[in-house]
């Protein structure tokens, strides 16, 4: 009776192995390599917003916190890369949140945000950095399959937020990346960030 | 024992034999190429520097998110050496990600340059004159060179001599699509050596070069 036991532990133990695959197979440190996809195709020809939302982040209450996710209007807000933390003694208005790159180095920063897999658009974006110049990406999702892709550096603002249009904004996307780069001096480590996240549904 | 011939031949069967091993031997680790292009692939080579009786694990990891590789690779035995794909992420700004190779307490890293492909907007790369001596009275030729051609409308760069013996026109106008313009430079006749800079000045770019003006013999 105890070695049938084992046989049996042993099968369920060998089956369970080759359910996953043999090991893991995900990045390391990394966003997964595309968005997550939705039962069934949506046609944006056959959708239009209809209600603008502003994710403000303004039920941040804690200053200076980490800052992992956070849902707004039906909207959520999730960290790809980067350590994130809420701010709040500042924003457009505040709070807002930011990640900082340590000086001499440039680092990536990644949001995602999605509407719980509906269809939503992206009209705008507050960008904030302290010292320097702000390079971004925007890219946006549907049905799994890449919509847009925005690329551009804004000028350094020396602290103040630049609203950014996104010039895909008729185009209804599931899931939505901002990437930021962010290029601290040699000297000094540097807070980069967003606010205002303008979507609609 | 017969449990665990059991589990070795159901493990051969499913080809997962991969089982980490303690690495006995150094490695190497590359990249080739090591600087992409955002977006693009670079392949990851790990190599045994010695001969290993059982296949090695090696744990993997990127510095920063532009940049993925695979959490491990498994090294066999038998050829020592094993490529995997780093892919890299779009990005607007220049990125170096440090990508590590791990085992049994031996870390291997080799830097990851991705190139933002994005235009870079043209600014001073250099500024010449034809002589770094001339006589006083003649006239000498300099150019100013960009980093890149310049944009619709031309670009405009501020010229200036630090002593009135040399005279420039303050501001040449360097033509959308090129990237260099060549300007004429004044002197005056003196009568002892001079020494002075020409300077170009852009947005917060400055170059400089040194001329000496001398007097004409006999005078």
């Amino acid at each position: 009776m105890p070695r049938v036991r084992a046989v049996v532990l042993c099968i369920a133990i060998v089956l369970i192995t080759a359910s996953f695959g043999c090991g893991a197979s995900e990045s390391v440190g990394s966003p997964s390599a595309t968005p997550a996809s939705v039962e069934g195709r949506i046609d944006p020809s056959t959708i239009k917003p209809n209600t603008p939302y502003t994710i403000g982040f303004s039920s941040l209450r804690e200053n200076r916190a980490p800052f992992t996710g956070h849902a707004e209007s039906g909207f959520d807000v999730t960290v790809v890369a980067a350590d994130w933390m809420s701010l709040t003694t500042y924003g457009n208005p505040q709070p807002f949140i930011e990640f900082y790159g340590p000086a001499g180095v440039t680092t990536t920063g990644e949001l995602r945000i999605t509407a719980g897999g509906a269809p939503f658009w992206l009209d705008g974006i507050d960008f904030y950095s302290s010292t320097t110049r702000i390079p971004y990406v925007i890219e946006g999702f549907l049905n799994s399959e890449q919509m847009f892709s925005v690329i551009d550096v804004i000028g350094n603002t020396f602290g103040a937020f630049a609203r950014r249009s996104n010039p895909n904004a008729d185009v209804p996307v599931q899931e939505v990346r901002i990437r930021l780069s962010n290029p601290s001096a040699t000297c000094c480590s540097n807070p980069m960030g967003v606010d205002n996240i303008v979507v609609s549904r | 024992m017969r449990t665990r011939f059991a589990w070795l031949g159901l493990s051969l069967l499913l080809g997962c034999n991969d089982t980490p091993t303690s690495p006995s031997a150094h490695f190497e680790l590359a990249l080739s190429p090591s600087a992409v292009v955002a977006g693009a692939a670079s392949v990851g080579t790990v190599t045994l520097r010695g001969r290993a009786v059982q296949a090695i694990r090696i744990n993997l990891s990127s510095s920063d998110a532009v940049a993925s590789v695979p959490p491990s690779v498994l090294v066999p035995a038998a050829t020592g050496t094993v490529e995997f794909t780093v892919k890299t992420r779009l990005v607007a700004a220049d990125t170096v990600a440090r990508i590590s190779a791990q085992a049994d307490g031996t870390t291997q890293e080799v830097a990851l340059q991705v190139v933002a492909p994005i235009a870079r907007p043209a600014t001073l790369d250099r500024l010449a004159l034809d002589a770094v001596v001339v006589r006083g009275g003649q006239d000498l030729q300099g150019t100013v060179w960009l980093t890149a051609a310049a944009p619709a409308g031309g670009l405009a760069v501020k010229l200036r001599s630090s002593n009135a013996v040399a005279t420039v026109a303050a501001t040449l106008l360097i033509p959308a699509g090129a990237t260099s313009e060549a300007f004429t430079l004044g002197t005056r006749r003196v009568t002892l050596e001079t020494q002075l800079e020409i300077t170009a000045t852009y947005s917060d770019q400055i170059k400089t070069v040194p001329l000496r003006v001398i007097p004409i013999e006999g005078s």
